[in-house]
C-alpha cells in the first residue's frame, strides 16, 4: 500500500535477509528539497535482519511504500544507545549515500553523523548543506 | 546412492595446543540422512580428501568462516567434473550468497524433518537451488541422537587419549553479544531439547568425557538445574560454555560432572575475580576466553588485562583478536566506520586483525596477541595446565568407574598421524 504522509514516526516491519522477518525504527520526515528517513537498530528487539546488513534493499522499499523520491532521499541509520557502558553500544548516526540505478539503490557508504545535524534535518528550514548529504 | 560429506580442513590458533575435536554439525546432520543413502564422512583437518572419486552427491559441511574458502574451492573441483555439491552448515548460513554461487543447492536452517525430502528432491533430479529453513526452526522433539557412526573414531585420539564427545542439549540464545552471530543462526529463543531425547543421546555416547556445545547454559535456571539433576545418573564428565552464577546450579553442575568452563574474561573487574572463584569453590575448572582488539582496548588495557588473569588462577587461557563475522554487530559497526581491511575469509581465524582496531595498528594488535598467549603461559606451559585439567578429569572417572585409560594400540599416534610415545616404562606396563 501506498502512503505519502509528509512525517511518519512508526516501526517497520520487512522480510530482510533469507525473508526472515525483521523489525527497525522508521521516522520520515517530507520536505519540498528532501526526504529524510531515519531508520533505527532495534538490535536487541530486532529477530532478523539488521538494517545495515540490509540497508539498499531497505531504502527501496521505505521509497515505494512511501512513494519518496529516491533522488531527494536522505537516508540515516541510527543506533540508539542500548544502557551499556561499553563505547560499542553508544548511540550512533549514519549518513548513507548510495549509488541509484533501475535495479535501485546499491553500494552502501556509511558516515558517521551527530544527533544535531540529525535534529537539524528533520526540522524545516533545515541549517544543514544538503550537497554534502547526498 | 553415494554421499560423500566433506568437512574442509582449517588453520588451526597458531598458539593454542592442536585439538581435533569430532566434528558436532556433519553427525547431527547424518541423523537425519535417509536409510537408502549410503554416507561416506571425509574430515578433511585429519583425512586425506580425494577429490577425484565420483560420488552421486557431495555434501559440504562448513562450522567456521575460515573453512568456506576451501569448502568453495572442493565444491568447485567436483561441480568441474559434473558432481552435484550442496553446502549446508552454520557458515553456509553466514555465507550463503557467496556459497549459492559454488553449489548446486544450498541448505540453511536445522536439518530436521527436513533432509529426507532433499534427498528424495535429488532422486528424482529436482534438487532445488536453495533449501531456505533459516526462520522455520524445527520442533525440539525431532532433534534425536547425532549418528556419531559416521566418524573414524580412532582419528580423534592424541597419544592414546580420547578426544570429548561434542552434545547439545538446547540451541538458540536468548542473548545478543557483539562479536556473536548465533542470533542469526539459531535464532533468540532459548530452545531445549526434551530432557528423554537428551538422556536418550547421552546413553548412546560411549565416551564418559563431553563438551556441551550448548551456546551457553546460563539460559533458563530451572531448565539448567533439571538438566544437571537428569545427568547425575550418566556419569559424564564435561566442559561446556558459561555456567549460571548461582550456588545451587553451580552445586548441581558439579554432581553432573562440568569438569571446566570456557568463561569470557571481559574486565579486570572484582565480579570477574569472583565468578571464577566461585567455579572453583565448585571444584569446576575456568579456561579464561579473552577476545582482545574491542574499541576500548589501548595497549595499556590489553597489557593490564593480562597481569590480571595471572592474578584469578585461571586454569587456561585462550586469547582471540575481535573478527567481525557476518551477522554480527562487530561486523555492522566495522563495516559503517569502513574498519574492514579484508574480506579474505582464509584470515577471519581469530589470530588476525582483518579491521582496523580503534587504539592501534593492526600489526601491534597482532603482537600483543601472541604476547598475550606468551605470557599467560610463560611460568607454566599449557601443556603443563592442560595436564594437571586432564588429571582432575581422570580423578574423577576412577572414582566414578567410567575411566576408560589411555589406548596402547594408538599410543603413538596423533589424530592419526603416528608421532612419538611419551608413554613412561610404568605406563606402558599397565
Amino acid at each position: 500500500m501506498k502512503i505519502e504522509l509528509d512525517y511518519v514516526d512508526s516501526m517497520m516491519n520487512f522480510r530482510g535477509l533469507w525473508d526472515a522477518p525483521s523489525i527497525c525504527g522508521l521516522k520520515i520526515a517530507r520536505f519540498e528539497d528532501r526526504h529524510v528517513v531515519v531508520v533505527t537498530e532495534l538490535w536487541d528487539k530486532n529477530p532478523g535482519t539488521s538494517v545495515t546488513n540490509f540497508c539498499p534493499q531497505l531504502a527501496q522499499l521505505i521509497c515505494d511504500e512511501h512513494s519518496l523520491d529516491p533522488k531527494k532521499l536522505i537516508f540515516i541509520e541510527h543506533t540508539p544507545q542500548t544502557g551499556s557502558h561499553l563505547e560499542i553500544y553508544e548511540e550512533t548516526f549514519h549518513l548513507v549515500q548510495f549509488s541509484h540505478g533501475p535495479d535501485g539503490f546499491s553500494d552502501p557508504k556509511w558516515h558517521a553523523v551527530s544527533r544535531e545535524e540529525v535534529d537539524q534535518l528533520l526540522k524545516n528550514p533545515s541549517t544543514v548543506t544538503l550537497d554534502r548529504l547526498r | 546412492m553415494k554421499f560423500k560429506l566433506i568437512y574442509p580442513k582449517w588453520n588451526k590458533l597458531k598458539e593454542q595446543t592442536e585439538f581435533n575435536l569430532p566434528p558436532h554439525g556433519p553427525v547431527v546432520m547424518a541423523a537425519e540422512i535417509p536409510d537408502w543413502v549410503d554416507v561416506q564422512f571425509v574430515d578433511e583437518n585429519l583425512q586425506e580428501l580425494d577429490l577425484d572419486d565420483s560420488p552421486d552427491l557431495v555434501g559440504i559441511s562448513m562450522m567456521l568462516t575460515t573453512q568456506v574458502k576451501r569448502g568453495l574451492a572442493i565444491a568447485d573441483a567436483y561441480r568441474a567434473r559434473s558432481i552435484p555439491v550442496i553446502f549446508g552448515g552454520i557458515a553456509t548460513m553466514l555465507h550463503g550468497m557467496e556459497v549459492m554461487g559454488h553449489a548446486d543447492s544450498v541448505f540453511l536452517g536445522e536439518v530436521e524433518g527436513r533432509l529426507s525430502g532433499v534427498f528424495d528432491d535429488f532422486r528424482r533430479g529436482e534438487l532445488k537451488k536453495l533449501y531456505n529453513f533459516l526462520n522455520h526452526q524445527p520442533a525440539m522433539d525431532l532433534v534425536g541422537p547425532a549418528r556419531r557412526d559416521i566418524l573414524d573414531k580412532d582419528l580423534y585420539y592424541h597419544k592414546g587419549v580420547r578426544m570429548v564427545d561434542l552434545f547439545h542439549a538446547s540451541r538458540g540464545c536468548r542473548f545478543k553479544c557483539y562479536p556473536c552471530a548465533v542470533s542469526f543462526l539459531g535464532g533468540r529463543q532459548f530452545r531445549p531439547r526434551p530432557f528423554d531425547r537428551v538422556l536418550e543421546e547421552l546413553e548412546t555416547i560411549d565416551n564418559p568425557r563431553l563438551f556441551l556445545v550448548d551456546n551457553s547454559l546460563a539460559q533458563d535456571t530451572e531448565w539448567e538445574k533439571q538438566l544437571f539433576r537428569e545427568m547425575i545418573p550418566m556419569k559424564k564428565t564435561w566442559c561446556s560454555h558459561t555456567i549460571e552464577d548461582d550456588p545451587k546450579v553451580l552445586d548441581l553442575a558439579a554432581q553432573a560432572g562440568a569438569w571446566y568452563v570456557y568463561q569470557a574474561v571481559f574486565d579486570t573487574s572484582d565480579y570477574i575475580r569472583e565468578r571464577i572463584k566461585r567455579y572453583h569453590d565448585h571444584g569446576i575448572a575456568v579456561e579464561g576466553t579473552i577476545l582482545l582488539g574491542l574499541d576500548h582496548h589501548t595497549e595499556d588495557y590489553i597489557k593490564k588485562l593480562v597481569d590480571f588473569l595471572l592474578t584469578i588462577d585461571l586454569d587456561l587461557a585462550e586469547f582471540t583478536i575481535l573478527t567481525p563475522f557476518p551477522h554480527t554487530k562487530a561486523h555492522d559497526d566495522m563495516i559503517k566506520q569502513g574498519r574492514i581491511l579484508s574480506e579474505d575469509w582464509d584470515r577471519y581465524d581469530a589470530c588476525q586483525s582483518v579491521y582496523k582496531p580503534k587504539h592501534m595498528s593492526p600489526q601491534r594488535l597482532e603482537e600483543l596477541y601472541h604476547w598475550a598467549w606468551e605470557e599467560f603461559y610463560r611460568d607454566e606451559p599449557q601443556n603443563m595446565k592442560m595436564f594437571k585439567l586432564l588429571k582432575r578429569a581422570v580423578e574423577r572417572e576412577r572414582k566414578l568407574g567410567t575411566y576408560q585409560g589411555r589406548r596402547r594400540d594408538l599410543v603413538d599416534r596423533s589424530f592419526g598421524k603416528k608421532v612419538g610415545s611419551s608413554l613412561s616404562v610404568e605406563d606402558k606396563r599397565k
